[in-house]
């Protein structure tokens, strides 16, 4: 088995079987896992934050930074590699807070929502989802069965 | 049960500065630096002086000719540049290692300490707060009370993490609870230790509690801190099994004038600084 390290504000794809794509550290950031079960194609992405606007020049040269110019690319990337609209299956994770009573530092909560906005335009369903919380999570896929885990605190479960 | 007595015999036990990088640190959180001064300590220190130089010299910076002495180093890269360096060669040692109690693998702490002083610098620069030097130094060094804290945070994690779910308390509260200090107040005795100055060593005290500080004109450098420690542990930047248990303070960003929009371009901008870092820093 061959692991692949999605970084933060960055993105992979796969098609080998043998492989497994892992992001460590989602805090408000957020992960999202895109599986194409008969082509059996993996993407995973790790996006920081939810709009580009904030810095286009940055988006150009890192579009994995902001959820709405890195989710375009990573399911782009997928077709690439034979995944098709009709089967890919959509799982997300990550966008935690700090204690944030007042939502001042509601990154997590924003980039979540720009997320369902934008598969919402294209007639997507998020199939699993594991949002929200004070913790930081790992999300892995494996390329063979689109088996998606989640570990949080030293605990691991299936999404 | 308080372990206070055992946690600061603890800090005792850790290796201490060298007098070299303790009098840099001191020289330059002064108002006046005198370059002259620093590159003179630093050249009579041979540990240093060597680290600093391979750095210098390496691919990152990309100089044309080689860099034999620290005084060509300053007017190459300017005094900023190497103050970094020294302080990265100083103290990556102590801050790269595992640190198991709160789940952090080698590397992770010196990544959140260098994101946060990027973070830092960012927000500085962005309110035009004058002491750059200082913010970096202050920054980079607010979390390195859990080193000494790291084996008792193991031992009762789970008492601690029971209460964390109870009582929706910030972690730090928690620790205080069962620990009988907080990693923040351990920071500030490691660097007072150190014989590192107040003005630096109060952005660590009060990291996570910034409207306690009850020093008027630490309270900007502590805010900027603060802030940027919140930002960096929502981006997932070197965060331990603690994650993000912390309660940020609102009256902080009223203080700094910030808005939501400008905390997401702290953020981008902290990770290209953070990219440019990544070599010297070797994170």
């Amino acid at each position: 088995m061959k692991t692949q390290v999605v970084g933060i504000s960055d993105m992979k794809v796969s098609n080998k079987p043998e492989e497994v794509l892992i992001t460590y550290s989602l805090g408000s950031c957020l992960g999202v896992v895109i599986y194409d079960p008969v082509a059996r194609v993996a993407g995973l992405l790790h996006s920081m934050l939810p709009l580009s606007k904030i810095d286009p020049q940055k988006a150009k040269a890192s579009p994995f930074m902001f959820v709405d110019t890195g989710i375009p690319l990573l399911f782009k990337e997928a077709y690439n590699l034979g995944a098709e609209k009709k089967n890919i299956i959509v799982k997300a994770a990550g966008c935690s807070s700090l204690l944030d009573e007042k939502g001042f530092f509601k990154i997590g909560e924003r980039n979540f929502t720009v997320l369902r906005k934008l598969l919402w335009k294209n007639n997507i369903l998020i199939d699993k989802q594991d949002i929200g919380g004070n913790h930081s999570r790992t999300v892995s896929v494996s390329i063979n069965n689109g088996r998606v885990t989640v570990k949080t605190g030293g605990k691991e479960h299936e999404l | 049960m308080s372990f206070k007595k055992e946690i600061l015999e603890n800090i005792k036990a850790l290796p201490t500065m060298s007098t070299t990088t303790s009098k840099i640190v001191t020289l330059l959180g002064s108002k006046d630096i005198d370059m002259n001064k620093i590159i003179q300590l630093i050249q009579f220190d041979p540990a240093i002086t060597t680290n600093v130089l391979k750095l210098v010299n390496s691919s990152y910076f990309g100089l044309q000719k080689q860099v034999t002495s620290i005084k060509q180093a300053v007017v190459l890269l300017g005094l900023n540049q190497v103050h970094r360096i020294v302080i990265a060669v100083s103290f990556s040692p102590l801050m790269n290692n595992k640190i198991d109690g709160y789940d952090m693998p080698s590397g992770a702490l010196w990544e959140h300490s260098v994101a946060t002083a990027v973070a830092s610098e960012t927000i500085a620069k962005m309110i035009k707060f004058p002491d750059n030097d200082m913010v970096f130094t202050a920054a980079l060094l607010h979390d390195v009370g859990k080193i000494a804290l790291s084996t008792f945070v193991d031992e009762y994690y789970n008492r601690i993490e029971e209460d964390v779910q109870n009582s929706n308390e910030s972690f730090e509260v928690v620790e205080k609870k069962i620990l009988g200090i907080d990693h923040a107040e351990a920071g500030a005795v490691i660097l007072k230790n150190w014989g590192i100055p107040q003005n630096l060593f109060m952005p660590v005290l009060w990291h996570h509690d910034p409207d306690a500080c009850t020093i008027d004109d630490a309270q900007k450098l502590v805010d900027i801190v603060h802030l940027a420690d919140s930002l960096c542990m929502a981006g997932g930047m070197g965060v331990g099994r603690d994650g993000l248990q912390y309660r940020p303070s609102e009256n902080v960003v009223k203080r700094l004038k910030f808005k939501a929009i400008m905390l997401e371009s702290i953020m981008s901008q902290t990770m290209t600084g953070i990219e440019n870092l990544k070599e010297i820093f070797e994170i």
